[in-house]
Formats: C-alpha cells, structure tokens, sequence
C-alpha cells in the first residue's frame, strides 16, 4: 500500500505460490516487460532447486537422503540387474495373476513348489 | 512471522497486533488504533472487516475468528495498492513491472479479488516518477531477507 498522504510505502505480505492463470498478475507483469508466458515457467523452472540441495548439501542425514540421487547419479550394476530382477519377477507374477486370477501359481504345473499343494 | 521478521530488518510495514484464541481486550488501546484498522484472518481476504468504530471490534474479531484461530488488527492505510513479482534468487533476483490495483471503491476484498471483474489492473501503475523505482528496491530488499531467513539463497 502507498499512504495516499505521505507516499510512503507499506509492506502487506508476500506470495511465494501466486496465480499462473490468464487472468493472474504476475503473468501480467511479465508480459509487461516483454516476457512471454512460456518464457515466464522457463524462468521460474530455471530456479527451481530441491529445497536442501544447495542450501544444506552435506549436512545432516535428511539432506543426504534428499542429495542422495544428485550426488550419485550413477547406479552399480549389479543393482541394477537385482531391480531388474525384482522388476521382471513383479511382471511375471502380475501377468499370472491376470491371465489365471488369484489362483494362478496354483493352476500352473510349471511351478512345483506351489502347484503340488 | 513474515512481519515479524520485515520488522526486525526495520523494513515498512503497517501497524498491528495479533489477537490470538480469546477474543480480545482492546482497551486500553494503543495509539495507532485510534485510526480506522481492519481485522482479519491471517494471510487472508476471507473474513477482513474494515472496521472505523470501537464498538464495531468485537464482532470483526468473531468473524474473522471463524477463518483461524489467529486474527491479525492491522492499521488501516488508505491509498494506492500495487503488487511486484519477483523473478529470480539471491543477487539476480529482480522486479518486474508494477501493477496498481484499483477496486471498486477501494474494496480489494475477497469478492472483488475473485468473482467480479470491475477491479482495474494498471500496468504501467502511472506512479510518481522515482516511486516504483524505490518500491522495486524495498520489495527485493523484502524478498531477500524472507529468503536468506528460510534458507533458500545468499543474501
């Protein structure tokens, strides 16, 4: 607010998730000043961080949870093969059920352990 | 809190109070409340009662004590409204252009925010020449004290 008699400035609040709809002001704003709506979420995107990666990188145990994949992009092989694994023996098991309904290992010979029962 | 904080950097904001759970004593008032003020929940148009008589207090504080457990009494100010964006972090973060708001009759209330389209929206705001310069200035000023405190980005 501006006093209307002394102009001097007053601070209400602050949004920090406004309006990006087409009738929302910073839109409006950044248009302005020759920004362009996808230009706007670009720019927003840009600075955009994990909220302990930068401002607490390497310390306490949540920020290196949080950093964890930033930190190690690059996962072992052998874990990779154990997730897929992991992964391909879900899809099996997912596709029997399916195709068989809850009684698939049951109604499939190939797996002795469970059909012979 | 985020005036708690503007005010601890000395930074302008308008007087006022929180009045929390029981509803309020407010005699003896303090000084600035002798002007007109507004109640209001926190962080909120829902539940705000311009309120210009004493005796008009109490029923603002249980309106607006509908909304939250928290009712801010804020010094009314009267005069031009504007919002500033602000793009970007730390050293980089700069203002956009100013937006002056001008409601009917002066009335940014919640109805006029969302549901009518009589509010004006004036880009450029038409100011004063050097003011939006100076409110740009004191809005990042503003943004990056409320940063640094929560931890996002170097002042």
């Amino acid at each position: 607010m501006i006093d209307a008699r002394t102009r001097s400035p007053y601070l209400l609040e602050i949004n920090t998730s406004p309006g990006m709809t087409g009738h929302s002001l910073v839109p409006m704003a950044a248009k302005a000043t020759g920004i362009s709506y996808p230009a706007l979420c670009v720019e927003v995107l840009r600075h955009a961080t994990l909220d302990y990666a930068t401002a607490n990188a390497g310390k306490g145990q949540r920020a290196r949870q949080r950093c964890r994949h930033e930190r190690n992009p690059a996962t072992p092989f052998d874990v990779k093969l154990m997730n897929m694994t992991a992964s391909l023996l879900f899809v099996a098991f997912a596709l029997m059920v399916v195709v068989a309904g809850w009684d698939g290992p049951r109604a499939m010979p190939c797996l002795p352990s469970v059909a012979s029962r | 809190m985020t005036k708690r904080i503007w005010r601890a950097e000395g930074l302008p904001r308008r007087r006022g109070t929180r009045l929390t759970v029981r509803p309020p004593r407010l005699r003896p008032l303090p000084r600035w409340a002798a002007h007109d003020r507004e109640t209001r929940p926190e962080g909120s148009t829902i539940g705000l009662t311009k309120v210009t008589a004493l005796d008009s207090v109490a029923g603002a504080y249980a309106l607006a004590a509908q909304h939250d457990t928290e009712v801010l009494c804020e010094q009314f100010v009267s005069g031009d409204e504007v919002t500033i964006a602000v793009l970007g972090t730390g050293a980089a973060a700069r203002a956009l252009p100013l937006i002056r708001i001008v409601a009917p009759e002066g009335n940014y209330d919640y109805q006029n925010k969302y549901f009518t389209d009589t509010t004006q929206y004036l880009v450029p705001a038409g100011l004063p020449a050097g003011e939006e310069e100076a409110i740009q200035q004191l809005v990042l000023q503003a943004y990056r004290v409320l940063a640094a405190v929560a931890g996002l980005a170097p002042m």
